[in-house]
């Protein structure tokens, strides 16, 4: 008992977490809280917009990151192959605009033009989604299902660098998977990012 | 238009003879270079590994010596940021007892130019490693378990004890701090 009271001390005062709570965050099987944040076309975006969802694909991105931008085109692909079919593209800008100008707001703006953008490209204003995500680099995927638990956790296929010699289409086998009421497998991979920008 | 029309036939008429002088002028340097600051980068001291496999070695170090490993990419700015703090250790320990690897994520188009650059020009320490090996997901949990992709990372390894840093350096004292907590 004497040691429960301790260490429930220590952790109240302690000013650092420790190392592991820092990549605490959403795991496969967790029901995501819903967010609010400011579209490129100034509009706010919620998963509670989309009510007849079956699912959605929220994905960390930013304009610098050279591993996000060869991830663009794909993403417009996804949305083509997916937006009809319920599964709703979000992609966040976790990066704080003070160390990285080029994902301003104004930039993610010129970004999505230039780009085509037909899903919401929100920037994280006071970086307080990507750290409840548990996202930690751009680009760093979570498809949810229509209850808004995650299914999976990662990369959008195995190959960042070319479109055209991708073996493996992880995130797309998962929304397979959820279509047809099966445990994606793997449920989470991991990928070479950038991390996500931070005073 | 006419000014991009202008632009285009200026670049297709260069005179060989500038380029020339160009090459001329670049392998001075490099000879120079190569006499004042020690060692010049090129591929024939830079390892270009198209798998995993062929580096899988150096994480499994036993030799008892400290060994520094730094996961970064000319195109990472924070990696590029704590550059000088993760070669300011090179001043901290003799070469006998710290090994400094540097494994690079660039991408094999950069090599030649932005990669062995910034090497020659940072005149960097350390053995350069270049990873290619684009299959992530297969290789990043080897580096370790707790590692979710992002760079730059820094493992620390001494003997079979081994310490995973997923965060960039403000200052040497940082590395140092983890590096005084191995025996």
């Amino acid at each position: 008992m004497t040691h429960l009271l301790i260490s429930l001390l220590i952790s109240i005062f302690s000013t650092h977490p420790p190392a592991d709570v820092i990549h605490e965050g959403y795991h496969v099987g967790d029901q995501v809280q819903d967010f609010s944040l400011k579209n490129v076309d100034g509009e706010m975006v919620s998963l509670a917009d989309y009510p007849e969802a079956k699912g959605f694909i929220v994905v960390f991105t930013c304009n610098h990151c050279p591993f996000a931008v060869m991830y663009e085109d794909r993403l417009n692909d996804l949305f083509d192959k997916y937006e009809s079919q319920g599964y709703h593209i979000i992609a966040i800008n976790p990066n704080d605009p003070e160390v990285k100008p080029d994902d301003s707001y104004e930039a993610m703006q010129v970004r999505a033009k230039e780009k085509g953008f037909q899903f919401p490209y929100v920037i994280d204003e006071g970086q307080k989604v990507y750290p409840v995500f548990g996202a930690t680099k751009t680009p760093h995927v979570y498809l949810l299902d229509a209850d808004k638990t995650v299914q999976y956790i990662g990369a959008i296929d195995d190959n960042a660098r070319d479109a055209s010699a991708v073996k493996e289409r992880y995130l797309e086998n998962a929304i397979a998977a959820i279509m047809e009421g099966k445990t994606p497998d793997p449920a989470v991979t991991k990928a070479i990012g950038c991390s996500i920008k931070t005073k | 238009m006419n000014e991009a029309c202008s632009y285009n036939s200026g670049i297709s008429s260069t005179p060989i003879f500038i380029m020339k002088k160009w090459i001329f002028i670049s392998s001075i340097l490099l000879v120079f270079q190569g006499f004042v600051f020690g060692q010049t980068w090129d591929l024939s001291n830079v390892k270009v590994a198209d798998s995993f496999n062929e580096i899988e070695e150096i994480f499994q170090d036993t030799d008892g010596k400290l060994h520094v490993i730094n996961f970064w990419a000319t195109w990472c700015k924070p990696c590029v940021e704590e550059m000088p703090y993760v070669q300011e250790l090179m001043d901290h320990f003799t070469t006998e007892e710290l090994r400094l690897t540097l494994v690079s994520l660039d991408f094999k188009k950069d090599i030649d130019t932005k990669y062995l650059s910034f090497l020659n020009d940072h005149k960097l320490k350390g053995d350069q490693i270049v990873l290619l090996d684009g299959n992530y997901n297969e290789w990043i949990e080897k580096v370790d378990e707790q590692w979710s992709g992002a760079i730059p990372i820094t493992l620390i390894i001494k003997g079979d004890q081994r310490i995973f840093i997923e965060e960039s350096f403000n200052e040497t004292s940082e590395i140092l701090k983890y590096i005084n907590t191995l025996n």
